[in-house]
C-alpha cells in the first residue's frame, strides 16, 4: 500500500486473507529463503536491461504513486532501455490493482489495442 | 529486513520449521469452476484463470510479495470479456503446493524454470507478461529464456534497475549491494536473524546496514 493516504479504498479482506497465507506452516523459512535471493536480481538486472535494449520490446510501464517499496525514479528508467515505452503513474500503492483496477485496465486494453 | 521480519516474524516465529503436512490450501476450491490445479510433473500449481483461449493477446500475469493470483482478481473481472488472463500462483504461494524448503530451491531461478513448465503445460507459446514486484524477477527470467514467446511486457511496480531499490528495501541493498566475497562471507550467517525484528533501524552493522 506503501503511503497511500486512502485506506478506506481497500477491501479489508485484502490482508485477512493474505495474513491466513503467511500464517501458514513453513511461510517463515520459505518467504524469507526466496527474499535472501533477491541478491540474485540486482546481479541481474544489466542482463534484463540489456535485452530491453536490444530487442526493444512494445513496454508499458504502471507505478502507483504511493509506491514506497521502489525508487520513485523506477518507471522512468524503463525509457533508458525502451524509448518507446509507456510510463503511466496511477492513484494506488504498491499493490495499485486494488485501487486503480479501473485506470490500469482502460491502460491495458489501449495497450494491447494498439499492438493489434 | 527488519520489515520483513516484522511483516512475517511477529506471527509466524513459532512456526519455522514445523513444515509437517501437505499445504491445507493445496488444491482448493473458491467455489468457482475456474479455479483449478495444474499438475507440471512434480507440484500442484494453482491458477486464476479466465477467458476463452482464443481470445488473444493471453495475459500472463506474474504476482508479487505477499500476494498470489488473487491481486489479478480485479484486473481479470475488467478484462476478461475480451482477452485469455492466466495467472498462476508460485511454488510457496496462494493455492499452489509449499514444498518443504529443505527439499525445494525457493530461488527466483528455480521459479522461474517452473513457471516455463507451467505455460508450457497449458500450451501458452506466446503471451503478454504482466509482472508485479515478484513478478519481474521472475517474469524477466522468463523472457530471457524464451524471448520468442514474448508478445509485449507490461510491468507494474516492478524493479529491473539498481536505481530503483527503494527504501522498504534499503536494508537489503546494503547487504545486496556488497561485493560477492563480502557476500560469501555474510552468508554464512542467516539474512534474518531473529534480532533483526527489534533492532534499530541503521544500527546493525552485521548485515551491511550502517
Amino acid at each position: 500500500m506503501g503511503n497511500d493516504p486512502n485506506m478506506e479504498r481497500y477491501d479489508p479482506d485484502l490482508w485477512t486473507d493474505e495474513f491466513n497465507f503467511l500464517n501458514q506452516p513453513g511461510q517463515v523459512d520459505i518467504q524469507t529463503g526466496l527474499f535472501y535471493d533477491y541478491r540474485t536480481n540486482v546481479d541481474a538486472y544489466p542482463k534484463w536491461q540489456a535485452w530491453m535494449r536490444a530487442k526493444q520490446p512494445r513496454l508499458l510501464v504502471i507505478s502507483g504513486k504511493y509506491e514506497l517499496s521502489f525508487d520513485p525514479s523506477e518507471p522512468e528508467a524503463y525509457r533508458g532501455d525502451v524509448p518507446s515505452a509507456q510510463v503511466h503513474v496511477v492513484d494506488g500503492g504498491h499493490f495499485a490493482l486494488d485501487t486503480a483496477a479501473d485506470q490500469i485496465a482502460a491502460l491495458v486494453r489501449e495497450f494491447i489495442q494498439a499492438q493489434k | 529486513m527488519a520489515g520483513l521480519r516484522a511483516a512475517l516474524g511477529g506471527f509466524c516465529d513459532d512456526r519455522i520449521n514445523s513444515i509437517a503436512g501437505p499445504n491445507p490450501h493445496k488444491g482448493a476450491s473458491r467455489g468457482t469452476p475456474d479455479f483449478v490445479s495444474q499438475d507440471t510433473g512434480r507440484w500442484a500449481l494453482h491458477r486464476l484463470q479466465r477467458g476463452r483461449p482464443e481470445r488473444r493477446p493471453t495475459l500472463l500475469l506474474l504476482h508479487g510479495f505477499p500476494s498470489s493470483s488473487r491481486m489479478f482478481e480485479p484486473l481479470v473481472a475488467r478484462l476478461s470479456d475480451r482477452y485469455h488472463l492466466v495467472a498462476p500462483d508460485y511454488p510457496g504461494f496462494g493455492h499452489s503446493d509449499c514444498p518443504d524448503p529443505k527439499k525445494f530451491a525457493y530461488t527466483f531461478d528455480h521459479i522461474a524454470e517452473i513457471m516455463n513448465h507451467f505455460t508450457e503445460a497449458l500450451g501458452l507459446s506466446r503471451y503478454t507478461l504482466y509482472m508485479q514486484d515478484y513478478g519481474g524477477p521472475v517474469g524477466f527470467r522468463m523472457v530471457l529464456a524464451h524471448p520468442e514467446g514474448i508478445e509485449a511486457l507490461i510491468v507494474q511496480d516492478a524493479v529491473a534497475h539498481n536505481s530503483g531499490l527503494g527504501r522498504e528495501l534499503e536494508d537489503a541493498a546494503g547487504f545486496l549491494g556488497r561485493s560477492r566475497c563480502q557476500r560469501k562471507r555474510a552468508t554464512r550467517k542467516p539474512p534474518f536473524s531473529r534480532d533483526d525484528a527489534d533492532t534499530p533501524r541503521g544500527k546493525r552493522s552485521q548485515h551491511g546496514t550502517v
